[in-house]
């Protein structure tokens, strides 16, 4: 039965998956998801350092970190 | 249920019911720490998947087909449909703070098990409750905050009152969690250059983020960590060296004044720079370092040295002073029930949960994995043999400032320790001595130092793992005092702007310095008069910290229970109104025993009256009148600031019961501000 059960492609998937949460969790793809809504919107588009930036800003101006 | 998931929630009852009866049963004998751990996991489990069920569908009514704020506002920015589980990692982060580590490390001066049944108790039917329906309350009105849904559902008053105690808390939770890294730093030049390693790593990290790979902030973080444990490491380094180690081995009063100027700093610079990149490092290391001891626990199975209740339970405990009954619960707050969880619960969360019935799983079940944080601190107190903990603990205004003083002290108190022993174990660590340590922090690092030595390295690593669980602690307690200091400025130029408003502006330098320089004298105060205090400062100053976090907890359950009562569920708002009457007598038998008791350990006025009769009657030396005299007033600054914090109490209980009382009466129509309803266009 366990011959049958390919372990490399199952670390590979549960790695994949961990990659991916930790990019979503850590924020990295905030850009990517603003500028896309950005654009089909035709609003103005910040460059990756004002979004961040004013993202930072905005995060650490109310409690976000508790006891 | 079909009968095979049946058979599983009967196997997990049962695992807990053996978990409790070996907890039991253990009398005399040292009990295995995993016997703990499965009997709290498996009650957690059972409270989430049977109470949180109950509450989100049968109370609180949670309907995927209803457009959630992150829906219906959606910009890309504030107002984002997100992953539950990113939303859940979001959520843990933010809670999870030092509380839940430290309060049951102190707690466990009454012995292992009062702290547990507390966290296990009220992580399930109060903090966890607390949260979830904080949390449904603002997502069901787009994201407002606890004060704007007090405010509005209560009165303005109730509002106010929220505002003026999420001020005043912020004061008191910098000071003693400042208060916790300068006991552990006291002359350890290992860890205060571990500590201060981590400011040039942020500034590094805060450049990396701006100028070279905006956003990269896995890349940032995963150098930030390299160059910190190289800190660790090189800290040994400093340690030994003869030329080095002096500008790192500093006492308390020094150590404040470096907190100070590094809390002014925080709230000057911008973001981006220190705090953004700090908190980002904090994070991970956080998060994996609970995981790694997890397992750590999972792996030694350490035996618990401590007893399950020991002989402090009658109130004469050194650490702090008081009975199980109200100071237990005082003391371990975050780790059951934390107020201070209600402001992030109606912050960002509720404006990421893309289906309602996602925040059972974020709301509740965030705040069940911090009671299990809890109950690993727990452990890790509970590993060290009794007379290891209370001398790391006790202070010396209590146990004696000589090494061998204090041990005999502590083994006439039934629990044995030498001051050899003591000695062995500050070398093993890398320490000059670990007497008087007070404040949880370097106990905590010891157990699980312990615990993690008996998985990887053996003893000859036990000072890496020790200054490891230091930089952890410390780490994390610094990002809450930077943020939290940045927070209070904000909302210090929000009051001022009220009667000036340039003040209110937030990008104005005078009124940047001016809210900087008010927020860091107030906590700056507070921590000082801890670090000078005789009695180690946590006697007072936590009780205090205590107190107005769950003064925060009845806002939010007062909050809750009136919305509660305005859905027309109040046949079940005993939901919310049993951890409330639980708070209201646990937070006003402390304040008024903190204000009155007879016992000058235990109340503040007493213990100034017997200072005053000092002074009186010319028993106090000349040299040490002026200082007598600063513990006086400090001793009535305390009781003032608790009667404060329980009149607050009172005025939102008279608030919202007034209400309740109209509603009742049918005097008033309770009338429901939740935002418009819309359907759902999210797949589910």
């Amino acid at each position: 039965m366990f011959d049958r059960v390919n372990f490399g492609s199952a670390a590979r998937r549960l790695l994949y998956g961990l990659w991916q949460y930790l990019q979503e969790v850590s924020g990295q793809r905030d850009y990517a998801r603003y500028r896309a809504r950005t654009l089909m919107e035709g609003e103005k588009l910040l460059t990756p350092r004002e979004f961040y930036q004013k993202q930072q800003e905005h995060k650490y101006s109310r409690p976000n970190r508790c006891c | 249920m079909p009968f095979l998931k049946r058979m599983v929630w009967v196997l997990v009852a049962a695992l807990g019911a053996l978990g409790l009866g070996m907890i039991a049963t253990a009398h005399g004998e040292p009990l295995n720490a995993v016997w703990l751990v499965i009997a709290a996991a498996c009650f957690f489990l059972i409270g989430y998947r049977f109470y949180s069920r109950f509450i989100a569908y049968r109370v609180l009514g949670l309907n995927d087909q209803r457009a959630t704020p992150a829906e219906r506002k959606e910009d890309g920015r504030d107002f984002v449909p997100t992953n539950k589980w990113v939303v859940f990692g979001h959520h843990f982060a933010a809670i999870a703070g030092p509380g839940p580590l430290v309060g049951p490390i102190l707690a466990a001066q009454f012995g292992y098990l009062p702290g547990t049944l507390w966290i296990v108790i009220g992580g399930v039917l109060g903090g966890a409750v607390q949260d979830f329906v904080t949390l449904f309350c603002s997502m069901r009105r787009d994201g407002k905050s606890l004060g704007q849904m007090a405010k509005e559902e209560i009165s303005g008053l109730a509002g106010y009152t929220a505002l003026v105690g999420v001020l005043l808390i912020m004061v008191i939770l910098i000071a003693v969690i400042a208060l916790v890294v300068v006991n552990a730093l006291k002359a350890s030049p290992w860890g205060l250059f571990t500590i201060a390693a981590t400011i040039p790593i942020a500034f590094l990290m805060g450049l990396y983020l701006r100028y070279w790979r905006p956003g990269r902030v896995l890349e940032a973080s995963l150098l930030g960590f390299v160059l910190v444990m190289a800190g660790v490491i090189g800290g040994r380094y400093v340690a030994d060296s003869a030329v080095l180690a002096p500008y790192f081995s500093h006492g308390g009063p020094a150590l404040v004044w470096m907190l100070i100027m590094y809390g002014l700093a925080a709230s000057i610079l911008p973001v981006w720079l220190l705090l953004a990149p700090r908190d980002y490092l904090s994070t991970f290391v956080k998060l994996g370092t609970i995981l790694a001891l997890a397992i750590g626990i999972l792996v030694a199975r350490p035996l618990m040295h401590l007893p399950a209740v020991t002989r402090f339970a009658d109130g004469t405990g050194p650490i702090f002073a008081g009975k199980i009954f109200p100071f237990c619960f005082i003391t371990i707050a975050c780790g059951a029930i934390s107020g201070f969880h209600s402001l992030i619960a109606s912050g960002t969360t509720p404006k990421l949960i893309s289906k309602e019935s996602q925040a059972r799983m974020v709301g509740y079940g965030s705040m069940l994995l911090e009671s299990f944080v809890a109950i690993m601190a727990v452990v890790a107190a509970g590993v060290l043999k009794p007379g290891f903990y209370f001398a790391i603990n006790a202070p010396a205004g209590v146990v004696g400032a000589l090494p061998a003083q204090a041990a005999a002290t502590i083994s006439g108190w039934g629990y044995p320790v030498t001051q050899a022993a003591m000695a062995d174990l500050a070398s093993k660590v890398g320490e000059l001595t670990l007497f008087n340590r007070t404040g949880g922090a370097p106990s905590l690092a010891v157990g699980m130092a312990h615990i993690f030595s008996n998985v990887l390295g053996g003893s000859a690593v036990m000072a890496i793992w020790y200054h490891f669980a230091i930089m952890f602690e410390a780490l994390f307690i610094l990002t809450v005092l930077d943020a939290g200091t940045r927070v209070g400025r904000f909302m210090l130029q929000d009051l001022l702007g009220h009667f000036w408003k340039p003040l209110g502006r937030t990008s104005w330098y005078p009124s940047i310095l001016l809210t900087s320089f008010m927020m860091v004298g107030a906590w700056g105060f507070f921590l000082y008069q801890g670090v000078v205090d005789p009695l180690g400062g946590i006697n007072s100053l936590w009780p205090l910290f205590g107190i107005a976090n769950q003064l925060l907890a009845t806002v939010a359950l007062s909050v809750a229970t009136t919305i509660l009562i305005k859905m027309h569920k109040t046949r079940y708002a005993w939901i919310t109104l049993a951890p409330l009457g639980w708070l209201v007598a646990v937070t006003m038998t402390a304040s008024w025993q903190k204000i009155w008791h007879s016992n000058p350990r235990i109340g503040f006025l007493a213990h100034a009256q017997m200072l005053a009769g000092q002074l009186a009657s010319g028993t106090v030396p000349a040299s040490k009148v002026v200082e007598v005299q600063r513990l006086i007033f400090n001793d009535r600054l305390d009781a003032a600031v608790t009667f404060i914090f329980a009149a607050l109490v009172v005025v939102i209980l008279v608030e919202s019961g007034r209400n309740w009382w109209l509603y009742a009466l049918g005097r008033r129509e309770p009338e429901l501000k939740e935002a418009p309803v819309k359907l759902s266009q999210l797949p589910a």
